[in-house]
């Protein structure tokens, strides 16, 4: 029997887990703190040490590998389209869904300022995209030139936009020094989202050109390319589980949260229905990701407090705003924070809640009533009501004093009318930190995968 | 995954019918209907009771709307039209009273709402005046039941002696421009038909306009149809009070609306009683001489039809003037004398129309509109819905939308058509479009050519039909459209330029906002820059500000710039002369 061991690179622990796929089993879940600063390789062996407890070490020497990686805070990308309701928003959608940290987005006509703000982010891959097939060139060159032209932007770009220039888009980028990859165009026609090229060639960069931890050839040489990033990792784990096999059905749709110590991930699994509003922008994917990069219980645990309100959190824990300001600072300072006294617990609890409710409502789309008679209700972003499950993932909520609590915070409340939220539904928890794990086992074998997923992501 | 299930239209449980009936009783426990002077003048207690003895006796009811903003200046209205009619030995049965949109929330809320043309009431006693200003029966129809102030608006109907109140058909159509419980707002709805069901044996009568509603937006009149099929089936078979309809814009031709009435007939099965038929407002012209022709047009044949077949239907003589402006009482007066010498005309062709040749049509609408119904039930029964419980099967309706029933239930065969198929029976509007693109093809020069012309396509509201005919004939010239739908924004317009590199923009309107929506457009191009020639056509109307009736604007559409061609022919030399000279 061959094991498969999936292995995430993250950059608080590095998690291993051991499938028998053929048997659809668990046989194994381990965790080290992450040695990604400083050698990457640490780590994983003192994993692999503990998998070689449990099946021998031949049982390792055997196993296939495959492995995702969110080290140094994942794959940071910047997204430069033309229009925010269209190709900008196609455009991000991509970069998320394939596991990136889109750091900042860009729309219209590019200026000097934004050029020297995209050059201080200094982004991993760079995005652009714009014009309907046949559209609109000038906008394109004139952002790429302004691109290709800045002497410090180094960075991987992805042509995804009107093909009819990528030839001479891609020619401006190479002729200044700059790598340029292009794809088919991402938004092609109005109502057209066209996801897999770029998604891609995305990870693909990513395979190739990952820098976020220290000790990678040791890493190659033991576990093979780095496939993914974890959060496209988790994203195809939440579509199996959803989604089911032609043999298994899955849970049906369904809203993951992944809560961390930096951000709040969002990932929905829900088709878009037809209804008698009218859908404005560009199409929403069925399997769409957000990332909130300002709510997280640890390093963006003050911006996490911004966002909810410091009045709000201090009633919920029940404790003086200042304690909870300073509470809130700490853990800012303090990478490796682990919560230990009640208070502290409860602190957890407030802001974990306060990161599912906000990164639900960001997530999710919303109706405007149209004011004039013979005018329909107009829809923005993804229709979410057909959601009939929550699944919760991260330590704030696996640890949580009350994950469900944490996780029923994404439903919609009656006042919220305009908001495409659902109004109940099942919740289930990923103790295990298996979601990652069984989205690399998605395309070795899917029914083991789902097996595993669906017998150990509990309901709650 | 699951397509449409009951989950998606439903999420939170609503009431049963008897739930809801408990309820409407305890609302109106000590609710009267209050006595109006024409009850007395008549020796009935309900308008409905006065319908029932027009059918009998061969006699066609008179309506005449009333459009004025205050409470006064209605009843001195009323007075002075009675009065007048009276000189000349004219009747008017009924009036009705045009309630502002503002009605239709909660005082508290109508601060958030734009005030319209219509009535504000702005106490329970001004309900009451307006009713005994005449022996004239009063009409409650716009924003009432259906809206968000269904109860209170209700009562005080009651208490004002009005007996026929609407309108089943708002609830579909009718939207506020905040947020709001759309639960709260169904279930206030079937409550508020509970209540004219419990008061049905006292003459109480649930109006619905099919104008107003659904019925409007359908491409296939058998649709239409259904649809009224299946209104009643909500408010007077599952909840139990007694509906009628009412119609007028929906089509222009004369013997159409005579066969739509019979038709409308057989669906009540022989009992109808019609609230009243609209006058064809659509045919007015702003040459008022030309609209007389369409007011005798129309009346003839709806008097006829109730000559033929009385239903019970108050006959509305449209004032010439509706079009331009808010009619005067003088103006109204003379509709209905007119209306009144019309009748013994009408009397004398009813015998010689050929009832065979419109009963066989009438009955070809009548095997669509079945077919629409039963499968609209069928399909919502097959998405999980109840459809014996009111409160679920209008919201479910609600939210599927026109667009959606057409396509799905329709009873016209699938095609590569607008909405998937070929009506059964086109409304007026799909033939138009037809007849108008045929036209415009024949008057297009040979050397016509947008090839290579980027276009971007859209209405400002729900209409397809100004937008289809534009997009269908620029196709036929060889311009590339990007068609970008209906309810489209100025911000949207303005990024699909950018998106598609579009030169060009043509917009087709329809519900009073052409001059704002305009002047928003050019508003988002000049932010972006954007050197793009736009155009606009179908209903250029507007409120002036303060004003209370929309007003022509196209002057004022062109002073901004915005090209008005008029007709799809014109835009394509328009085009093609702007191409030339750049």
């Amino acid at each position: 029997m061959q094991y498969t061991i999936l292995v995430d690179f993250g950059s608080t622990y590095t998690k291993l887990c051991v499938f028998d796929l053929e048997n659809g089993e668990l046989v194994l879940t381990t965790r080290h703190a992450s040695t990604v600063k400083t050698d990457a390789g640490i780590g994983l062996l003192a994993n692999l040490e503990m998998a070689a407890g449990k099946i021998g070490a031949g049982g390792v020497k055997n196993a296939r590998f495959v492995a995702s990686s969110s080290a140094a805070g994942g794959l940071r990308m910047v997204v430069v389209g033309l229009t925010p309701k269209y190709s900008l928003l196609a455009g991000t959608n991509v970069a998320l869904g394939a596991g990136a940290r889109v750091i900042k987005s860009f729309s219209f006509l590019l200026t000097e300022a934004d050029v020297r703000e995209i050059e201080a982010i200094q982004p991993e891959i760079l995005l652009l995209c714009g014009g309907v097939e046949d559209g609109n060139t000038d906008w394109l060159f004139h952002n790429a030139a302004l691109l290709a032209g800045s002497p410090r932007l180094q960075t991987s770009v992805i042509y995804a936009g009107n093909h009819c220039v990528s030839k001479e888009v891609r020619a401006l980028f190479l002729q200044n020094g700059k790598e340029c990859h292009t794809v088919e165009n991402i938004f092609p026609a109005l109502g057209r989202l066209n996801a897999g090229p770029a998604g891609e060639a995305i990870h693909h960069i990513f395979m190739k050109r990952i820098t976020g931890m220290k000790g990678l050839s040791k890493v190659k040489e033991l576990v093979g390319e780095i496939v993914m990033p974890t959060p496209a990792a988790v994203l195809a784990g939440g579509r199996l589980l959803t989604e089911g096999t032609k043999q298994c059905s899955g849970l049906g749709e369904s809203l993951i949260f992944d809560v961390g110590g930096a951000t709040t991930d969002v990932y929905s699994y829900c088709k878009t229905l037809e209804s008698d509003a009218k859908l404005a922008g560009a199409p929403e994917p069925d399997h769409k990701r957000t990332v909130e990069g300002d709510l997280g219980l640890c390093s963006s645990a003050l911006s996490l407090l911004d966002a909810a309100g410091a009045d709000k959190i201090s009633a919920q824990c029940h404790a003086p705003q200042a304690q909870v300001q300073s509470q809130c600072r700490y853990r800012t300072e303090h990478e490796d924070y682990i919560a230990e006294t009640e208070a502290e617990r409860q602190l957890d609890f407030a802001l974990a809640r306060q990161a599912v409710f906000i990164g639900a409502r960001r997530h999710a789309g919303h109706i405007t009533n149209a004011y004039a008679k013979g005018a329909r209700r107009v829809q923005e972003g993804k229709d979410l009501t057909g959601i009939k499950n929550l699944i919760g993932t991260g330590g704030p909520i696996i640890n949580s004093v009350n994950p469900r609590e944490v996780m029923v915070c994404a439903l919609k409340r009656r006042d919220e009318r305009e908001l495409l939220l659902p109004e109940a539904c099942q919740c289930y928890l990923d103790r295990q930190y298996l979601l990652y794990a069984v989205g690399l086992a998605s395309s070795l074998h899917p029914e083991g995968a789902l097996h595993i997923a669906l017998n150990h992501i509990t309901r709650l | 995954m699951s397509e449409l299930s009951r989950q998606q239209l439903i999420q939170d449980e609503l009431p049963g019918l008897e739930e809801i009936r408990r309820r409407a009783d305890a609302i109106s426990r000590d609710w009267v209907i209050g006595r109006s002077p024409f009850m007395d003048r008549m020796g009935v207690n309900s308008e409905r009771e006065y319908k029932e003895r027009c059918k009998q006796q061969g006699i066609i009811m008179r309506h005449a709307h009333i459009g004025y903003n205050s409470a006064k200046e209605t009843i001195a209205a009323i007075q002075s039209i009675y009065s007048e009619l009276e000189k000349k030995g004219g009747r008017l049965d009924r009036f009705g009273i045009c309630l502002d949109c503002q009605m239709g929330v909660p005082p508290e809320l109508r601060n958030q709402i734009p005030k319209g043309a219509g009535l504000v009431f702005s106490s329970p006693q001004e309900w009451i005046d307006v009713a005994q200003a005449a022996p004239v029966m009063v009409h409650f129809g716009d924003n009432m039941i259906g809206t968000l102030n269904t109860l209170d608006n209700l009562k005080c109907a009651f208490a004002a002696g009005g007996t026929t109140i609407g309108n089943a058909s708002h609830f579909y159509t009718y939207e506020y421009p905040f947020a709001y419980d759309l639960n709260q707002r169904t279930i206030d709805a079937v409550t508020g038909f509970s209540i004219m069901a419990a008061f049905r044996e006292k003459g109480m009568l649930v109006h619905s306009n099919l104008d107003d509603g659904y019925a409007a937006m359908f491409h296939d009149l058998s649709v239409t149809l259904g649809w009224a099929k299946l209104e009643r089936h909500i408010v007077q078979e599952l909840i139990g009070a007694k509906l009628g309809h009412c119609f007028g814009n929906l089509f222009s031709n004369p013997l159409l609306r005579m066969t739509f009435a019979l038709a409308l007939d057989d669906i009540n099965e022989g009992d109808s009683c019609g609230s009243m038929v609209y006058g064809n407002t659509t045919d007015f012209d702003m040459d008022f001489s030309k609209n007389y022709s369409v007011i005798n047009s129309y009346l003839l044949g709806d008097m006829i039809a109730q000559i033929h077949r009385p239903t019970g239907h108050g006959l509305n003589a449209v004032p010439v003037s509706e079009a331009a402006r808010i009619p005067s009482p003088q103006e109204i007066v003379d509709a209905q004398v007119m209306s009144n010498v019309l009748e013994q005309y009408a009397r004398s062709y009813e015998p010689y129309m050929n009832w065979d040749k419109l009963e066989a049509d009438k009955n070809r609408l009548l095997v669509g509109a079945q077919v629409f119904y039963d499968r609209t039930l069928e399909g919502l029964d097959a998405m999980g819905i109840d459809v014996e419980n009111p409160a679920e099967l209008m919201l479910s309706l609600k939210k599927l939308g026109p667009a959606y029933l057409e396509e799905h239930f329709g009873a016209g065969k699938k095609a590569d058509a607008m909405r998937g198929r070929i009506p059964v029976w086109p409304t007026d509007m799909v033939k138009n479009i037809g007849r108008i693109r045929e036209r415009s093809l024949q008057q297009l020069s040979p050397e016509a050519s947008l090839t290579g012309v980027k276009v971007v396509v859209c209405s400002t509201d729900v209409h397809e039909f100004g937008k289809e005919i534009v997009a269908s004939i620029l196709r036929e010239v060889g311009a590339t459209v990007y068609d970008i739908g209906t309810d489209a924004s100025p911000t949207e317009i303005a990024e699909t330029v950018i998106e598609t590199d579009s030169r060009f923009v043509a917009v087709s309107t329809y519900n009073g906002i052409a001059l704002t929506f305009g002047r928003r457009m050019l508003e988002a191009f000049e932010q972006h820059n954007l050197k793009v020639s736009a155009f606009m056509g179908g209903l250029l109307n507007e409120n002036a500000e303060d004003g209370s009736l929309p007003e022509d604007v196209t002057e004022d559409i062109k002073r901004l710039g915005i090209l008005c061609s008029g007709t799809a022919e014109n835009m394509v030399s328009m085009i093609k002369e702007i191409l030339d000279e750049t």
